[in-house]
């Protein structure tokens, strides 16, 4: 079993635990990604506790899931984020299960054991409603930015320039063209975008995170 | 002065071409080079030239009101409008429907009524401010008897057919014109006064003045004077429909800078809320694995105590008390600058602490204010005195307190056999301990760590009679000249 948390107390912690209760757990190392992918093909544990949220080297713990399950490892997520969509994109690249880490440790001990042990600790169901959420919210977030991508590059262009504060003239005289040309830009932006005015472009850039 | 150079260089070249050509034709109409009936002509030629540009101007400025919302603005647009779309053309119907007998009374007192009306709107421009509207309410009520009366009056003359005579009509123009040319003198006055304070009224005061001019030139009622009183007022039509056209630009360009200023600080407000979001997620976040790790430890200590080798329930300690402090950090959001606070008041709380629980301290305390985080060095020196207690037990420790050349430093000494040189390394470094040790050596590196962290030092000094530990931190007074000398240095 090898446990991967940049939070060192939580990762020794779990270590004494888990030896005192007879397993043989390791705490890897997190300093280096690519060391860390290398050991775990190597030498695949059969279960690998992974934290999401791991800091500099390592950063997203979910994009982690996909090569400890290729190699042949069971992953279960240990994680403190309240993120659901984190979780839900981990499980979906093949983490067993996710727990959350603020649970009493008396609750949370049990439940990596039976992992360790190999059993199911996430109910199909409950997994099903995770990756739904995770559907359901992508495909929104796809409806909301579908206008943004129907933009040519040379609009896109001109709509963060915009969004800076530049002027129509400006951005001709930064871009050596004409005033018009620039002004029918901004016009294919606004009527995309189904906005009147550049402030209310700009305004729906910013909310749905396009900028 | 009319308007501003910097935007219309080139109209104000074509204004005074035209203006130039204007007052040359009313000087060729004085000096009587044409006959009179083709005066008359070109003085109706002309004045059907002034009417369409003060139509032009009041639209402007009222579009210019509708954008800037200034009320000065759509009362001078009104005021113009009046005077292209009712004053001139209205004068112009009458000339022409009048009985030749009394045309001039009729004219006169058109003339009156709207000319008389224009000047009151200028004159509302110009009083006030920003008009509250019972204010207005009332002032407009007035020009409504006003009017209604004048209106009655021309009613009356009409009626009668009076005055017949022609002298007496003249008298009645004369005395018109020389009360309207005083009304505009009046408002020009106004404007300059007004001008004082604000920019927008200081091209009005020419402007206006012209206006009056133009009015006095009708005073001898002959073609020739006539013809340059009409081209004045066109002129000053021109002129007001090209500064209308101006400011009309500024405006609009100004609303566009707007637009493109309020573009960027929403661009800025949004990513700030964002990174700001970003960060509290974070510490949440982070205080919530913290705490995981904190209880996680608590219950291993708690519930395997008897299990648990003596080097590993240490460092799992040693470990819990770092992770609070840094919790603490995060809740306190406590800077690397750190307070200003009484290291003794510190001092004395540890260590009545660990005299408690059986050290043999000694305590030589001076006051020392110094900047730091107190928490911090509490754990430094904690870290200290359960060093001293593992590898001397039983010595005596002495922990004195005192201020230095810009420091305050705490010294912990203790009679014991001594730090013996370590197998390799600094004993800060981690995992570094003594032969005799139990320890895991965390707690020395996390004592100066701690200490750093705060622009403090921690140093291990002499090892020939037991061991000698000095915590430093900058002195509160080494704070108040420009710059502080770096740690280390001052000493």
């Amino acid at each position: 079993m090898l446990i991967v948390d940049d939070q060192r107390l939580m990762a020794d912690s779990l270590c004494v635990a888990l030896r005192l209760e007879g397993f043989d757990p390791v705490v890897a190392a997190v300093t280096d990604r690519h060391d860390l992918v290398a050991r775990i093909v190597a030498d695949p544990p059969a279960l690998v506790l992974l934290d999401l949220d791991l800091g500099g080297a390592l950063g997203d713990g979910a994009d982690l899931v996909a090569p400890c399950v290729a190699a042949g490892a069971r992953v279960l997520v240990l994680t403190g984020t309240k993120d659901q969509l984190w979780i839900a994109s981990a499980l979906e690249q093949g983490a067993c299960a996710a727990i959350d880490k603020a649970i009493p440790f008396e609750e949370l001990l049990p439940v990596v054991m039976s992992a360790a042990r190999g059993e199911q600790v996430l109910a199909p169901r409950a997994r099903e409603r995770l990756l739904d959420q995770l559907r359901v919210h992508r495909a929104s977030r796809r409806r909301d930015l579908a206008p943004f991508e129907s933009l040519t590059p040379r609009e896109q262009q001109v709509l963060r320039a915009l969004s800076i504060g530049l002027t129509v003239p400006r951005i001709a005289e930064l871009w050596v063209v004409s005033e018009a040309t620039v002004r029918s830009q901004v016009h294919a932006v606004l009527s995309k975008l189904s906005v009147r005015s550049q402030l209310e472009a700009v305004a729906a850039a910013t909310r749905v995170g396009w900028l | 002065m009319l308007v501003r150079p910097k935007v219309s260089g080139p109209i104000v070249v074509v204004l005074a071409a035209m203006a130039a050509s204007a007052v040359l034709a009313g000087v060729v109409g004085v000096t009587g080079v044409t006959t009179t009936p083709h005066l008359l002509e070109t003085t109706a030629m002309i004045r059907a030239l002034a009417a369409p540009a003060f139509v032009v101007a009041g639209v402007l400025r009222l579009a210019r009101w509708r954008i800037t919302g200034e009320s000065h603005c759509g009362l001078r647009g009104l005021a113009m409008l009046l005077m292209g779309g009712i004053s001139m053309p209205s004068a112009t119907l009458v000339r022409t429907l009048s009985e030749p007998s009394n045309a001039l009374a009729t004219v006169t007192c058109v003339r009156a009524l709207t000319v008389g009306t224009i000047l009151y709107v200028m004159a509302v421009a110009l009083s006030d401010d920003a008009p509250d509207r019972a204010h207005l309410e009332r002032k407009i009520g007035w020009l409504a008897g006003t009017t209604a009366a004048v209106l009655v009056l021309l009613a009356l003359t009409q009626h009668r057919r009076l005055p017949p005579e022609p002298t007496l009509q003249l008298g009645l123009a004369r005395g018109v014109v020389l009360a309207l040319a005083l009304g505009w003198f009046t408002v020009a006055i106004g404007a300059v006064v007004k001008g004082r304070r604000d920019d927008w009224a200081k091209p009005l005061a020419p402007l206006l003045a012209t206006m009056g001019i133009a009015e006095l030139f009708r005073l001898p009622a002959r073609p020739e004077t006539a013809l340059v009183a009409v081209t004045l007022t066109v002129t000053v039509a021109f002129l007001a429909a090209t500064a209308a056209v101006v400011d009309l630009v500024r405006a609009a360009q100004e609303e566009n800078d707007a637009t493109q200023y309020l573009s960027r600080e929403l661009a800025d407000v949004r990513g700030e809320v964002v990174s700001r979001d970003a960060r509290r997620d974070e510490l949440t976040h982070d205080a919530r694995s913290t705490l995981a790790g904190i209880r996680a430890a608590m219950y291993t200590l708690d519930r395997h105590a008897d299990e648990l080798d003596p080097t590993t329930s240490d460092r799992l300690r040693i470990a819990t008390l770092a992770e609070l402090t840094h919790l603490e950090h995060m809740l306190v959001g406590s800077s690397l600058d750190g307070d200003i606070f009484d290291v003794t008041e510190v001092v004395r709380t540890v260590t009545d602490v660990r005299r408690a629980a059986g050290l043999r301290i000694d305590v030589a305390l001076r006051p020392g204010l110094a900047r730091g985080v107190p928490g911090d060095v509490a754990t430094a020196l904690q870290n200290l005195l359960v060093n001293a207690h593992e590898h001397a037990p039983g010595a005596r420790v002495s922990v004195e307190v005192r201020t230095a050349g810009g420091l305050v430093q705490v010294t912990v000494s203790d009679d014991g056999p001594g730090m013996p040189s370590p197998s390799a390394g600094s004993p800060f470094d981690r995992g570094v301990r003594g032969p005799e040790s139990h320890g895991s050596g965390i707690g020395l590196s996390i004592a100066r760590e701690l200490m750093r962290r705060q622009g403090g030092e921690l140093e291990l000094c002499g090892t020939a009679t037991g061991t000698t530990f000095v915590m430093s931190l900058p002195s509160a007074a080494s704070f108040d000249g420009a710059a502080s000398a770096p740690l280390g240095v001052a000493s």
